[in-house]
């Protein structure tokens, strides 16, 4: 995926997608989630996240049809359930496509410099990081076990208990491992750790800040 | 420098795994530590780095280990971690970041250092290690022996006066291991003291200065580096340590040849848009133990899953006996015993491990693993094994199926000179009995032992 010029501070990232959260859960029309569901899909558009961003709007779409169009035509209780879980499918798009779009873009090192920044507290972030190192991890861990039961005659419980022994003895194997590299590389070091990153907001973030917000108060107001 | 003094250690009261341990070791040199499997080697390292009894706290240790005339029971480990580097064994497990930038200025990060100095120690790693090519990359990315180049580099930012390095060429190639080599005899050029916890032995005869072999525990021999890698074969098979010398593949001849015939034809294989290896052809006869070797990242580990049905052919086939094999079908007469043993691992114990999926009766289960040497453990949850017995366990299962395709990528990576004796008997059992054997390996002393006929992979121009 190519760069474009502008990067989004860390910081910035996190503020616009906490008001994102608030804006998203001040309205429930679906015209107004369309219109936040737009900005991120600019925001997308603009780092240059096209299939993310057409599937997303994709999403959008069958949902408001089936809001529209198949709901009314369904039984009460059926379509009273399925407009709720619409409902918050419709609230969850926009929210996502901006994460999404945030966290391919920013590093995990941007991310960790920039709650440095902002005096986040270290065991918090020394757990994100472990947890967003862990997620491949557990991908990988996954697969590999899946491949060894395909060679063996096991049957689904087995395979079911195999599943989860492996996935919980390799987690406890793993961070064994890491927390012994991690130690004897400072990990414990009580002073405040520093970054190799060096973030800096910039008036543009400032810039996409103002704008992002004034576009949310007034969707908000509006609707 | 450092000072082992009367250090003695067990998990449990009763059994001491090591016994009385006294060595000095004077700054600036590379002392290599060697011997059998499980003969205590990984936990000296422990007791010289601190994390016994800093980290292991439940163990019994008596004496001390002082550096520089410091006791180390009075050092925090984020204190000693400025003096001290170590490289462990396992390339997956001992990276904190998925960007291989952020993973070497890790240590520096933790010492609260200033951005411009981190930046200039990364530059100096960068340059000094010659890895450009491994800068800025997703760690999960990396092969085995590029994740360990970035656990050195992790180190050498950090710039400690001594280096502990336990088994660091356990999982990785001769490419690998020739960088790593290269990296020991800068380290001692500038007058670091390396300590080193080694199997494979071959390449450092002129690294090292002293030798120390470890049997049950305790310093059973000292040696000079001369002394020690003039050794008479039959002592050092003796002592169950693997090579002294650069092994050289030997001259294979055609294998076995019987009418009874796996067949790869025209095969190709591919990740994504990306191909990996094309219009493969190999004929392998029933008894054939066939080492596929090759440089890392060639797709020797993608063809033996595609062999495995684990992996879907682009183009080609593969045929037994003039039948046609889809990938289900292979998949029901194949058995493999992976690279990392710990994912194939499913049931509480070793016994119930080996006949796992396997009609055997407990007689013969018993007698493959009496021939392993697991015997003893065989109540035992894998999972406590170590790592050369979970090898094994793994081994004994693939045994006892009556799988015709028989695969092992790497089986041989944590063994001791006897483990991969015993495991070259058991694959030459299998021969016998007319299984199609596969051999991923990089390591030459074993496929000299065992192998019938050699397949080399080279890589695709794409």
């Amino acid at each position: 995926m190519c760069e474009s010029k502008f990067k989004l501070d860390a910081r910035a990232g996190l503020f616009l997608l906490f008001v994102l959260n608030f804006a998203v859960f001040s309205v429930s029309s679906v015209v107004a989630l369309g219109l936040l569901l737009l900005w991120s899909a600019i925001y997308g558009i603009y780092k240059k996240y096209y299939t993310a961003t057409i599937k997303f709007a994709l999403v959008y779409i069958a949902s408001v049809l089936a809001n529209f169009f198949i709901l009314p035509k369904c039984p009460g209780v059926i379509a009273i359930s399925f407009a709720v879980l619409l409902i918050y499918a419709l609230k969850i798009l926009p929210i996502a496509l901006f994460g999404y779009v945030f966290a391919k873009t920013t590093t995990l090192q941007e991310l960790t410099a920039s709650l440095r920044k902002i005096h986040f507290p270290e065991s918090i972030i020394t757990g994100l990081s472990i947890t967003l190192r862990y997620f491949p991890a557990l991908k990988e861990d996954y697969y590999q076990t899946r491949d060894a039961m395909k060679l063996k005659n096991m049957s689904f419980i087995e395979k079911m208990s195999g599943l989860v022994i492996t996935t919980i003895t390799r987690a406890s194997m793993n961070i064994e491992d890491l927390s012994l590299a991690a130690t004897v590389r400072g990990i414990d070091n009580p002073i405040k750790k520093s970054s190799m990153t060096t973030v800096h907001i910039k008036k543009g973030d400032i810039f996409v800040c103002l704008v992002s917000v004034l576009y949310y108060f007034l969707i908000c107001k509006e609707f | 420098m450092i000072e082992l003094k009367n250090i003695s250690y067990s998990y449990h009261k009763e059994k001491e795994i090591i016994k009385d341990l006294n060595i000095n070791i004077r700054a600036g040199e590379c002392i290599l530590f060697c011997g059998k499997s499980g003969c205590g080697k990984t936990t000296i390292g422990r007791i010289i780095n601190n994390l016994i009894p800093q980290f292991y706290e439940n163990g019994y240790m008596s004496g001390d280990v002082w550096i520089d005339n410091q006791n180390t029971k009075n050092i925090e480990m984020y204190e000693l971690s400025k003096w001290m580097g170590t490289v462990f064994q396992n390339p997956k497990t001992q990276f904190f970041h998925t960007n291989s930038n952020a993973e070497i200025v890790f240590g520096l990060e933790n010492s609260g250092m200033e951005p411009e100095t981190i930046r200039n120690r990364y530059d100096e790693a960068i340059k000094e290690l010659n890895i450009e090519k491994l800068t800025d990359r997703n760690m999960f990315s990396m092969s085995g022996g590029e994740k360990q180049i970035i656990a050195f580099a992790s180190v050498y930012a950090m710039n400690p006066k001594i280096y502990i390095l336990d088994e660091p060429t356990a999982n990785i190639d001769k490419k690998a291991i020739l960088k790593i080599e290269e990296i020991i005899k800068k380290l001692k050029k500038m007058g670091h003291t390396v300590i080193i916890f080694e199997h494979r032995l071959y390449f450092l005869r002129d690294v090292v200065d002293r030798v120390f072999y470890v049997e049950k525990g305790v310093v059973d021999k000292e040696f000079s580096t001369d002394a020690f890698f003039n050794l008479d074969d039959k002592i050092r098979m003796n002592m169950g340590l693997r090579s002294l010398k650069i092994p050289s593949l030997k001259k294979f001849d055609h294998g076995y040849r019987n009418n009874r015939l796996l067949e790869i034809r025209n095969l190709s294989c591919q990740y994504g848009n990306k191909t990996i290896f094309k219009n493969l052809n190999l004929s392998v006869n029933a008894g054939d133990i066939v080492g596929i070797v090759g440089d890392n990242g060639v797709g020797k580990t993608t063809l033996v899953r595609c062999i495995a049905g684990l992996h879907t052919e682009s183009k080609g086939t593969i045929q037994l006996d003039h039948e046609t094999l889809n990938r289900k079908k292979r998949q029901n007469i194949s058995s493999m015993v992976m690279q990392d043993v710990n994912y194939q691992l499913f049931k509480d114990s070793a016994l119930e491990e080996c006949c796992l999926g396997n009609n055997c009766t407990q007689k013969e289960s018993d007698v493959v693993l009496r021939k392993l040497d697991l015997n003893d453990f065989k109540e035992l949850h894998p999972m406590v094994l170590s790592g050369g017995q979970k090898q094994r366990l793994v081994i004994a299962n693939a045994v006892l199926s009556d799988k015709k395709i028989l695969i092992f990528d790497e089986p041989t990576s944590g063994l001791d000179y006897f483990g991969m004796i015993a495991v070259s008997k058991q694959l030459k059992k299998l021969s016998e009995k007319g299984h199609y054997i596969f051999l991923v390996s990089h390591d030459v002393e074993f496929i000299n032992e065992v192998c019938t006929k050699i397949y080399e992979l080279k890589n695709e121009p794409n």
